[in-house]
């Protein structure tokens, strides 16, 4: 199993748990007993607090595709994400094209 | 069975310790709210002055823009004189200077995401596409090299949301 699957795995553990002190401990447990290596290094294992680390960045990442609006809400408010630097982007573009020619 | 004076102490002093728990559980909660409260307001104050940031070194870059373009466009049509090349390679230095200016308001803005210091989902969400933007640019790759780099802070968020697999 991937380490993103497993990680959503964990998060669904958390989301239906009764008691999430319990399902801490299990996800906890669960984490001691994975051997996870580091790309391109495969003779080095990750710490426990990497191993964390990992695992807080895609519950972060979920939460955000969470956070995204379904298409419909975007169909009936538009896109959130207004910010955009794809203009500035295009005058520097211009710019620099400018000098090479 | 009848109650003596001794259990009617013993009763209010029950009461009251009930009385003091909820209490100092209700100002716990008010404590956990104005800190919650607080956290947000300052992740606002950050946020906004980061936006500022980027904004005004965009403006800088469209200023400059507008003093290159007329020489430039006396370059294409080959009617530019000596003068006026020297000062378009001035201003072309400017260009670089306020370019490097843009993108240390980004690196600073991913700074503050890698140390929490801003709501990381609102940040993801609204700046998801511009750090994307700036790395997928042929123009500005030879700023986003990944040895050489002085822009480490928005290479690490872009690898972060681009291959976390890998992370």
């Amino acid at each position: 199993m991937s380490r993103t699957k497993l990680i959503v795995q964990y998060r669904k553990i958390l989301a239906e748990a009764r008691s999430v002190e319990i399902a801490k401990a299990e996800i906890l447990a669960s984490v001691n007993t994975l051997v996870w290596v580091e790309p391109g290094k495969p003779n080095r294992s990750l710490t426990r607090h990497e191993k964390f680390q990992i695992i807080e960045e895609i519950f972060e990442d979920l939460d955000f595709q969470k956070s995204l609006p379904s298409l419909e809400s975007e169909r009936v408010y538009g896109s959130i994400n207004e910010a955009d630097n794809s203009g500035i982007l295009d005058v520097i573009s211009a710019l620099k094209r400018g000098v090479k020619d | 069975m009848a109650l003596d004076g001794s259990d009617y102490i013993a009763l209010a002093a029950v009461a009251v310790s009930i009385a003091s728990l909820v209490f100092s559980w209700k100002a716990s909660q008010k404590v956990d709210a104005s800190a919650r409260e607080n956290t947000d307001i300052q992740h606002a104050v950050i946020e906004n002055s980061l936006r500022q940031s980027i904004e005004g070194a965009s403006a800088r870059i469209n200023d400059i823009a507008g003093l290159i373009l007329p020489f430039e466009s006396k370059k294409q049509l080959n009617t530019i004189s000596k003068e006026d090349e020297l000062t378009l390679q001035g201003y072309h230095r400017s260009l670089d200077a306020a370019i490097e200016s843009w993108l240390n308001t980004y690196e600073n803005a991913c700074s503050n995401y890698i140390d929490g210091k801003i709501d990381k989902i609102r940040f993801r969400r609204n700046y998801d596409v511009e750090i994307r933007n700036l790395l997928d640019r042929p123009d500005l790759k030879k700023y986003f090299d990944s040895n050489t780099s002085r822009y480490k802070p928005i290479l690490k968020v872009y690898r972060k949301w681009n291959d976390l697999e890998n992370c």
